[in-house]
């Protein structure tokens, strides 16, 4: 019988992956990063206090307490990693790593060098984001990609049903909507450049739409989703009850 | 209604992973690479004829031609992405990403700046390979993979169940023996890095002792599968179906 001993910061139990929230509500679609269902298993949440975008953005030094305090209290409770739900936390990943002894994935970026390293040299990667103005030229350091990757990234900032319900903080999201809009940007960026060998969607409001631009596209996606599986699973690795 | 259309080569349709395969007869039990139970996906697989795990291992630039007509070939069955059995294939990484238009991973190394960026810069992480002679830190850099935090290597060449079993061919393998042998290297690294971050299983054969490795340390534990359904999450994922 293992020994279980009592973890005086946590409440309750069982949960391995720990995600820092951004300021702002809005409606987070099934496969949002902020919607509990986009998961096969329980992950816990924190609310970063000031967090918003802008200061995300702009990697504001007077927010890296808050984030760090947060981080630590995720670790406390007895997370086994922590990611977030926006990228531009990545601003705050070495101060993170430096205060929790958990692995830290707080941008979604982060798997370019993994994509980059799959691909062939002339392959472009394709990078979606929510507002391309936010993202500019901060993308290598954010991510980094190794400085010879190809990477083309366009925003969704011109698309109305995204706009209002995700930069602009609505009240509604129609996600037909949304998921239209998001093919016909992947589509047009293939066709701009017929060498793409993956696409990224940067931001955590766009994993909903990620199989139907992988099923309109045949190319491999990477979201959010597919780091905190990814991370999951190393966490919790599990007895394999196959067969011989 | 879809319309489905014949690809060019396949006798057979659905798998999105192909494995390239040393040929090798080695009993691949649940959890390896080589046991199609180790997946929740179908995978398909291809032996690199004549390459064998000693050739592999000591570096064999003679068998990059016939690694990438596996892979095209594989690719012309209409696998979306590419593993393989062996970390040291990762010798004919570039020369098969260059060959193929999808994403190709041969070598589980490919995770270390993965996770070495989700670590704080001086925690170390210990990668468990076959044999420890043959993984070098340049062999790391050669391919694209140096990172910053220490690299530990630990070898299984030395532990007997496993020398017989994998190099000596001996036609069984004792799984518990094997689990003792790995968790023993692994407690051993640990005991002499404190502030070990985590634990990369480099050998196609280690999977299936993650577990085991993970409640030794209770550390995250990365290996080929990790890699493998990673790579098959960004080719494949449900669409979310739970409530906002």
């Amino acid at each position: 019988m293992p020994l279980y001993k009592t973890r005086k910061s946590a409440e309750v139990y069982g949960y391995a992956v720990g995600i820092l929230l951004a300021e702002g509500t809005g409606p987070r679609a099934p496969g949002d990063v902020a919607n509990a269902t986009s998961y096969r298993y329980p992950v816990l949440y924190k609310r970063v206090a000031g967090a918003s975008a802008e200061r995300l953005a702009t990697g504001d030094p007077q927010l890296e307490p808050a984030v760090v305090s947060a981080a630590q209290a995720l670790e406390a409770e007895g997370v086994k990693g922590i990611s977030s739900n926006c990228s531009f936390f990545a601003n705050y990943q070495d101060a993170v790593t430096k205060a929790v002894r958990v692995p830290v994935f707080l941008s979604s970026l982060m798997q370019l060098p993994f994509i980059a390293a799959s691909l062939g040299r002339k392959r472009a990667i394709g990078i979606i984001t929510g507002d391309a103005r936010a993202l500019g030229n901060r993308l290598p350091t954010l991510s980094g990609a190794p400085a010879e990757s190809q990477l083309v990234v366009r925003g969704l900032e011109g698309e109305a049903a995204f706009r209002r319900a995700i930069l602009e903080g609505g009240d509604a999201l129609d996600t037909a909507l949304v998921e239209t809009a998001l093919v016909k940007t992947a589509l047009a960026m293939i066709r701009e450049q017929p060498a793409m060998g993956a696409l990224l969607l940067e931001g955590a409001a766009l994993p909903p739409y990620a199989q139907a631009v992988r099923e309109a596209s045949g190319l491999p996606v990477f979201d959010f989703l597919t780091m905190i599986d990814f991370y999951q699973q190393t966490a919790h690795r599990a007895h394999y009850a196959g067969y011989y | 209604m879809a319309v489905y259309r014949k690809p060019s080569a396949a006798a057979s349709a659905g798998q999105a992973i192909g494995i390239l395969m040393l040929d090798c007869r080695l009993p691949f039990i649940p959890g390896d690479v080589g046991n199609a139970s180790s997946y929740s996906y179908p995978v398909v697989y291809k032996t690199v004829p004549g390459l064998s795990t000693a050739v592999c291992l000591a570096g064999a630039p003679e068998f990059e031609k016939a690694a990438v007509a596996a892979a095209r070939a594989l690719a012309a069955e209409g696998v979306r992405g590419i593993s393989s059995d062996c970390g040291f294939m990762l010798q004919f990484q570039d020369a098969v990403r260059e060959a193929v238009e999808i994403p190709v991973c041969l070598s589980s190394l490919l995770q270390l700046p993965l996770v070495a960026r989700s670590l704080e810069r001086s925690r170390p992480i210990a990668i468990v390979t076959a044999d420890s002679a043959n993984l070098t830190p340049g062999f790391l850099a050669r391919a694209g993979l140096a990172v910053e935090n220490p690299i530990l290597i630990c070898g299984m060449q030395d532990k007997p169940e496993f020398k017989t079993a994998v190099f000596d061919e001996k036609g069984t393998l004792d799984s518990d023996l094997i689990t003792a042998e790995t968790v023993e290297v692994v407690r051993s690294v640990a005991a002499e890095h404190p502030d070990l971050g985590a634990v990369l299983l480099e050998c196609s054969m280690l999977p299936p002792y993650a577990k085991a490795v993970q409640d030794a340390l209770d550390l995250p534990v990365y290996d080929f599968v990790t890699m493998i359904d990673y790579l098959q999450s960004a080719v494949e994922r449900e669409r979310p179906r739970g409530r906002s």
